[in-house]
């Protein structure tokens, strides 16, 4: 399973830059206004605002770039991940474009780093913590109940046929 | 260097591991030797038994709080419990660096 997670970091990087198309990420306008406003009350990185992001979509991820141009390696694993399990449509945010986003996600999830992965509005973690998901069968299961069906269920059951 | 010392002290004091790994792993995020930005741990401690990732991962970032605030950019965390790590000594492979840091636009 490793083997091919590895293989798609590679391949992710060079797919990334060939695909075309617009970003998913829908933050970049939110926070477009004001720039540099601090992040309390209303701003792009309060709580309430970012409350809403996380609530959004099923499936929220905070990230550096875009799934199309991912700027992180971290990121990028988190955007392979999630392509690996048919996961394509999702809520993307790229914290670079939003310094108040920025910070506060991490505040919001009292966590210091970037990317991070809402399920259900529910922080999960971060890159580390999807890519273990993946490898021990909870990600499949967590999708599930948002009934969301992975593809890598599609997938085993090809290869027992075979 | 300093801050690599900083984490092992604060690691060991926080989690007593009984094997702890800490990898500057600033060069291969594009920044110079010995940048220091950049970090991955391995720990393996008692204290992790019975908790979620999530969890686990909470205890090491409270343990480097003030590096996080600070000059520590991003860490890569494996957290495992002795019994974990006596049946997987293997460590995922690190995701190539996409540039990151060079993307931020003056924001640090």
């Amino acid at each position: 399973m490793s083997g091919v997670v590895r293989a798609a970091w590679r391949l992710g990087a060079a797919v990334a830059r060939v695909r075309a198309g617009r970003p998913l990420s829908q933050a970049a306008s939110g926070g477009a206004e004001g720039g540099g406003a601090e992040g309390g009350g209303g701003g792009s990185g309060s709580r309430e605002a970012v409350e809403r992001l996380v609530r959004e979509h099923p499936v929220v991820v905070f990230m550096k770039g875009s799934p199309e141009q991912p700027l992180c390696g971290f990121s990028n694993a988190v955007v392979q991940i999630l392509r690996l399990h048919g996961v394509e449509d999702y809520r993307a945010h790229d914290v670079l474009q939003d310094p108040d986003l920025r910070q506060g996600i991490k505040n919001y999830s009292n966590w210091p780093t970037i990317p991070q992965v809402y399920l259900n509005g529910e922080f999960v973690g971060g890159c580390d913590i999807l890519l273990q998901m993946h490898q021990n069968g909870d990600l499949v299961e967590e999708l599930k109940k948002l009934g969301i069906r992975s593809a890598l269920l599609d997938a085993e059951k090809d290869q027992d046929k075979k | 260097g300093p801050l690599a010392r900083t984490i092992r002290a604060k690691l060991t004091a926080a989690l007593e591991p009984t094997h702890l790994q800490v990898l500057d792993e600033s060069p291969r995020h594009g920044g110079p030797p010995g940048a220091e930005t950049h970090f991955a741990v391995v720990v393996v401690s008692e204290r992790f038994g019975g908790l979620p990732p999530l969890q686990r991962h909470r205890l090491v970032h409270a343990a480097l709080s003030t590096e996080l605030a600070g000059p520590l950019h991003a860490l890569a965390i494996v957290a495992r419990t002795p019994q974990q790590w006596e049946s997987d000594p293997r460590v995922p492979p690190r995701p190539p660096c996409l540039g990151g840091s060079k993307h931020d636009k003056k924001q640090r």
